[in-house]
């Protein structure tokens, strides 16, 4: 179809690039929602199927495995197609994951699930994850930082809007014969299409030769020559890919190792409620949707080497004040260190565009980040797998309940510090690696 | 289109995405209440 060709999407003169963050941002918080996928776990146990926690936790870490693999594998042809199109077809992953979902409730098929949510689903994730995100940072070569932020913002708030949704679609559809799931699934997908396709009519790529008005290229990338980059498959052959590999996985690792484990930590730790516990967690999700606009905004100002290096040293130290925190019984001190942490967190998934594309130039940062997005799968099996594990094998070794996470939070500060390293180890790419022209190859 | 209405339709665009997140923050809040006025004499669960 033409209309969803990359040059159906071109701006004419006159169009405010203002109306672009929301498009990018009315599919990442539909896609944001697997975030809150955990609030149909309970439920789907209940289906009648006989499935079992363990065998529920397969979807989601299908559908997170298929966002890395799809945005690596299709990274190209997003850039090539265009963003509108690419949304079209999220779209139809995403909200025909959902559907398909519905169906493997009734049918009480669990392949079914996994091929939906899972494969399905998590395709739809990883295109409708890159895809507005280079467009975005195109619109905005002033402040790409902010731009990238608005976007991934959007995935954070996201699971704040996916998990009270679910809840109370399933609260409206329980009956005596089910338990909502299918029937919350089926409306979720035609909510969430309404929204990701009024993202898709509204997007629009600038044309080759706009500029904001007064904007004039600084000295680096993207004056290296209008257009010229360095193309993804010479990208990833770079150090510098590696680096910024390196950085992104430890961050996420280092964060989402609190996020994934946050109420039961601050349950063991503090010996709260599970209501409390629950609190938190609520809490850290708002903090780090807030860091992913706030802290990708300040790196237009610092650069975004300065802005890592701020992430990883604040927040090793602040790692280490946790079992302080703890051992002084002061739950403020601990909810105020770990919000911070988690902003970071946050930050550092929204400033990594940016980031890119000051290294390698604008025209497949979308790809490139495509690829390096496989280190948020191997950092999401490894946070919580560390946190889990450590503090398991700690309380089996006799060490009180609550102080079984103080090694963690030293380890989580050791990452950090590796991610500091390769943060430092980031230079300028060599000139040899820039493509004559790379843009829609 | 003139200047008054491509504002008011950057306006109207940024509130139809704007309101849902802001309903998903809502919640948020809301879940996260019970940190705040939660029960300060804790129940040890340790070993």
């Amino acid at each position: 179809m033409r209309v969803l060709q990359r040059e159906a999407t071109v701006a004419g003169p006159g169009f405010s690039r203002w109306l672009v963050p929301p498009a990018a941002i009315s599919v990442h918080m539909c896609i944001g929602e697997v975030y809150g996928f955990s609030v149909f776990n309970v439920p789907l146990t209940q289906a009648g199927a006989g499935w079992t926690i363990p065998q529920i936790g397969w979807v989601y870490s299908i559908a997170l495995a298929m966002l890395g693999m799809s945005a690596a594998l299709f990274g190209k042809w997003v850039e090539r197609s265009g963003p509108r199109k690419t949304m079209v077809l999220s779209c139809l992953c995403f909200c025909g994951g959902l559907l398909i979902s519905a169906a493997a409730v009734k049918l009480r098929s669990l392949w079914l699930l996994y091929l939906g949510y899972g494969v399905i689903g998590g395709i739809g994730l990883g295109l409708g994850y890159i895809s507005p995100v280079s467009t975005l940072m195109k619109w905005f070569p002033d402040r790409p930082g902010m731009a990238s932020g608005m976007a991934i913002m959007g995935f954070g708030g996201g699971a704040l809007i996916g998990a009270p949704l679910g809840v109370k679609l399933m609260d409206h559809f329980k009956s005596d014969t089910s338990v909502g799931v299918a029937e919350a699934f089926a409306v979720m997908a035609v909510l969430y299409a309404i929204s990701m396709l009024f993202g898709a009519v509204l997007i629009r790529v600038p044309a080759d030769s706009w500029k904001p008005p007064g904007f004039a290229a600084p000295a680096g990338v993207d004056s290296r020559g209008g257009g010229k980059s360095v193309g993804v498959d010479m990208a990833w052959r770079t150090w510098q890919f590696w680096c910024l590999w390196v950085v992104l996985c430890m961050n996420v690792t280092a964060g989402i190792g609190i996020l994934g484990q946050a109420s039961r930590m601050c349950s063991d730790m503090f010996g709260v409620s599970a209501a409390v516990g629950g609190g938190f967690a609520g809490l850290l999700s708002l903090f780090n949707m807030g860091g992913r606009f706030f802290w990708s905004s300040i790196s237009d100002y610092t650069g975004r080497k300065t802005v890592y290096s701020i992430y990883f040293v604040l927040a090793a130290v602040l790692y280490c004040l946790v079992p302080w925190a703890q051992n002084i019984q002061s739950r403020g001190l601990f909810v105020v260190i770990t919000a911070v942490i988690i902003s970071m967190y946050g930050g550092g998934f929204a400033t990594i565009p940016a980031y890119l594309r000051d290294l390698f130039g604008p025209d497949q940062v979308g790809a490139i980040h495509g690829r390096l997005i496989t280190s948020w799968s191997v950092a999401a099996l490894l946070g919580p797998s560390l946190v889990n594990y450590i503090s398991t094998a700690r309380i089996r070794a006799g060490v009180p309940r609550a102080e079984a996470y103080h090694s963690t939070m030293y380890l989580m500060a050791g990452l950090l510090l590796i991610g500091l390293f390769a943060n430092l180890l980031v230079r300028p790419v060599d000139l040899k690696f820039v493509t004559a022209k790379t843009r829609h190859e | 289109m003139n200047k008054p209405l491509k504002i008011l339709l950057i306006v109207c665009v940024w509130i139809a995405v704007l309101l849902p997140l802001a309903w998903g923050v809502y919640q948020s809040v809301l879940n996260s209440l019970p940190l705040f006025v939660g029960p300060s004499t804790v129940e040890k669960s340790g070993v």
